[in-house]
């Protein structure tokens, strides 16, 4: 049971940048255990039209601005110029680079961007500069051949002048088509992109060697350089593992380490293996929430989870579990998302992308819906509070956070609305259990008796401003506060306080795993994904196709109109052997199904799990064995939920 | 963590006692704790031949699988049946009524090269 010093240990790591990039990146992540291969799928090369290009270099006296949109770009273009003025350049205008990478490449070419956009991406660059520059500005734009991007539309609508000029331009590396081949014949676990180029270019070299690469980069880990190069993977459809903070090595070495942790939890269960030790990675790798100290003081087993350095058990699962049913229970969830979403068109927008009516959700009121796929697969399962008229917060997966991001902003384009990511603002403690209203109800002014299940306030709880919702991932009554992330120290240690004469304990992410198993509630990754239709993980009641369009509808009608073949179902084990996650579920001896979830259910004292059915199975009572390690083990198909707690008094 | 001195250790935190030619094999204090609640529980066969680092069995927390290896080569005399029914006597008394199996040694100079306790407990306490 020893854990993992080197966390990437026996995986092989496809790095598509350009060469002569340095090697720094390669040598952390071979320290980090994987192997791995620099293989360019891009080559750059001088812009076709020179001329052109030189001719903007003699003329920049005639523009008041100048626009990078990649360091290759800034790279380029100060080449040229040396090259063209016999000298090296000295800009008299002020520059503005479309990322951190863009800007630090300006830095090493002498000059100083004085704009950059925040997140790598033109809109974000147009909206800083969009207050610099008006009709009596010249703008030019330098950016990769022949194409007037985004951000020279977005600088032109601001009555600029813009001349968009190529110095440089991206070409197939002379190995791509190698690279698709060795991708499609599963050579790597996973691979980082720096830039959009660098996935385009593969996929049509793969194309063109007759190869759909698709479905083997969907098995991989895919790291991208930033959000650019995230939504370039999205729109292929394919999974972003881990999205860097920062264009650095370090940082990338950091998503690929969390790309490797998320695929370890993905995966079925490795035989014979401790499951839990083998996610923990090299500390300090992963997040903190704003609880962290208390978890620490408390004696709490830390584990990673979704990047996220968090409590797995406190005193035990099983007494956690038990003290949830019982009594009440608090859960440090900082770790999950929330992105705020507001503007005129805010409700419009957010009935485009989710699948629930979010037009009959009042304020006040939450609904649990889905944001899915045009093929109406999960993006993300997610909680959407209406906070007002035109203002609704979102709360995702902590795994998702990124993704949700990027997605959401690739889906905003043509809705006036803004889209802003809170995460880290907030603390998420969930307060569940039979006594946690009375608990909750002494340091808590607001009239919980009357706030009904989905139903939320805002008011202060022990002195804290928060948000109190009446919902849960337990099965129990209970509430999520979400507060300042700087007061949640401070809420979670007067909560415990309030609340230790009657039963109430800290629970880790274990007994939550193994609660909302027993009401059946579905965890992203395993019972549901981009694969899986909210019909199929029977959730059509968070599908309202009479809303009108929505992203997924047309693939959900056609589902519906054709009928399911697989259903999200539970089954009990006959005995007391554990059917885990990726287990085989069998049928006249073959295998029909894998478990998405299983565990030992503390409160049935029974082994219970998840899986998706063929209908024929799907009926309760069906019989199935399950293959635990090698032994066939008997089980039976169960209405579910598995739990259901005792009505109230 | 207390380690009796009547037994010896295995670095994968088991151990085993040995009385007329018979080991009796468990999981130490140490690895219970890091297991956390046990709740299933799968014995070896009896008259099973095993040689050493051989797998046994499991037994299984709510979240995690392990492996009992065999610490020493022999033949399965007896899984703990009590055990079975209730694993968690694992983590309440694993140096006692949670043992595991015993096995008969085939070979018993494999026992003097176990760890004792005074080493196993450095070990514990280093990892």
């Amino acid at each position: 049971m020893g854990s993992e010093a080197r966390p990437l240990a026996g995986l092989a790591v496809l790095v598509t940048r350009p060469a002569g990039r340095g090697g720094a990146l390669e040598r952390i992540l071979e320290r980090l255990g994987a192997r791995v291969d620099v293989r360019p799928t891009i080559a750059i090369e001088p812009a076709l039209d020179t001329a052109a290009a030189e001719r903007a270099i003699t003329g920049l006296a005639g523009f008041t601005w100048i626009a990078f949109t990649s360091a290759h770009g800034v790279r380029s273009f100060f080449a040229a110029a040396e090259r063209v003025l016999a000298r090296p350049l000295e800009l008299g205008i002020p520059i503005a680079a479309v990322g951190p990478a863009t800007a630090a490449a300006v830095r090493k070419c002498g000059a100083v961007a004085r704009v950059v956009a925040e997140e790598a991406h033109a809109d974000g660059l147009v909206a800083a500069l969009a207050g610099c520059i008006g009709a009596a500005d010249r703008v030019l734009v330098v950016s990769p051949e022949a194409r007037r991007d985004a951000l020279a539309r977005g600088l032109g609508a601001t009555g600029a002048a813009v001349e968009v000029r190529a110095f440089y331009r991206n070409v197939p590396a002379p190995g791509v088509a190698d690279v698709a081949r060795d991708i499609h014949g599963g050579r790597f676990d996973l691979a980082v992109f720096t830039s959009p180029s660098t996935v385009r270019r593969l996929v049509t070299a793969g194309a063109e060697a007759g190869l759909d690469v698709l479905p083997a980069l969907r098995r991989m880990g895919l790291v991208a350089i930033g959000q650019v190069t995230a939504r370039s993977l999205e729109e292929l459809g394919l999974p972003v593992g881990a999205i860097a903070e920062r264009p650095s090595d370090d940082a990338v070495a950091t998503a690929v380490t969390r790309t490797a942790a998320g695929r370890v939890l993905a995966s079925p269960a490795r035989r014979g293996e401790a499951e839990e030790t083998s996610r923990v990675t090299s500390p300090g790798s992963c997040r903190r929430t704003p609880l962290h100290e208390e978890h620490v003081r408390a004696g709490a087993r830390m584990v990673e989870f979704a990047g996220w350095h968090m409590p797995i058990q406190y005193s035990g699962v099983v007494d956690e579990h038990l003290a949830v049913r019982t009594g009440a229970g608090l859960f440090d969830v900082s770790h999950m998302g929330e992105l705020r979403v507001r503007g005129r068109e805010a409700v419009a927008f957010l009935q485009y992308v989710t699948s629930n009516d979010v037009a009959r959700l009042e304020p006040g009121r939450a609904q649990y819906t889905g944001l899915l796929t045009p093929e109406g697969g999960f993006v993300d399962d997610l909680l959407i509070y209406r906070l007002g008229p035109n203002e609704l917060l979102l709360v995702v997966n902590a795994a998702n956070t990124a993704k949700d991001v990027a997605w959401l902003r690739e889906h905003a384009r043509g809705f006036d609305v803004e889209l802003s990511d809170e995460s880290d603002a907030w603390a998420q403690i969930a307060f569940q259990g039979p006594r946690a209203a009375a608990i909750l109800a002494r340091s808590c002014a607001l009239d919980l008796a009357a706030m009904r299940y989905y139903h939320f306030r805002s008011g202060d709880v022990a002195a804290v401003p928060c948000l109190v919702s009446r919902t849960g991932y337990t099965g129990e009554d209970g509430f999520e506060l979400y507060a300042p992330a700087d007061a949640g120290a401070h809420l979670w240690r007067t909560l415990l306080a309030s609340g230790a004469g009657e039963g109430l304990v800290p629970v880790g992410l274990g007994a939550r795993d193994t609660l909302r198993l027993e009401a059946r509630m579905a965890l992203y990754g395993n019972d549901i994904d981009e694969t899986t239709t909210p019909f199929e993980a029977d959730l059509g009641w968070i599908v309202r196709l009479a809303k009108g369009e929505f992203v997924g509808r047309a693939a959900l009608v056609a589902q519906q109109e054709r009928g399911i073949a697989r259903k999200l179902v539970g089954f009990e084990m006959t005995g007391r052997a554990i059917a885990r996650h990726g287990y085989p579920l069998l049928h006249s001896g073959g295998e029909v199904a894998r478990v998405t979830s299983g565990s030992h259910a503390p409160s049935l004292k029974k082994s219970i799990g998840l899986a998706y059915l063929p209908l024929a199975l799907a009926e309760p009572g069906t019989r199935i064995e399950i293959d635990v390690r090698g032994r066939a083990e008997q089980a039976q198909v169960v209405e579910t939920p598995f739990y259901r707690r005792p009505a109230s008094p | 963590m207390e380690y009796p001195s009547d037994r010896r250790y295995t670095k994968d935190h088991e151990w085993l006692r040995v009385e007329g030619g018979v080991a009796t094999v468990g999981i130490t204090a140490f690895a219970q704790e890091q297991l956390g609640d046990i709740v299933y529980v799968e014995l070896p066969a009896a008259g099973k031949t095993v040689r050493q680092g051989d797998v046994l069995g499991t037994i299984e927390s709510v979240k995690a699988v392990s492996e009992i290896f065999a610490p020493v080569s022999g033949r399965v005399r007896d899984g703990n049946a009590t055990l079975s029914e209730r694993p968690e006597l694992a983590n309440r008394d694993p140096h006692g009524a949670g043992w595991y199996c015993t096995l008969e040694l085939a070979d018993p100079g494999e026992v003097d090269r176990l760890l004792d306790a005074a080493a196993y407990a450095g070990l514990a306490h280093a990892t």
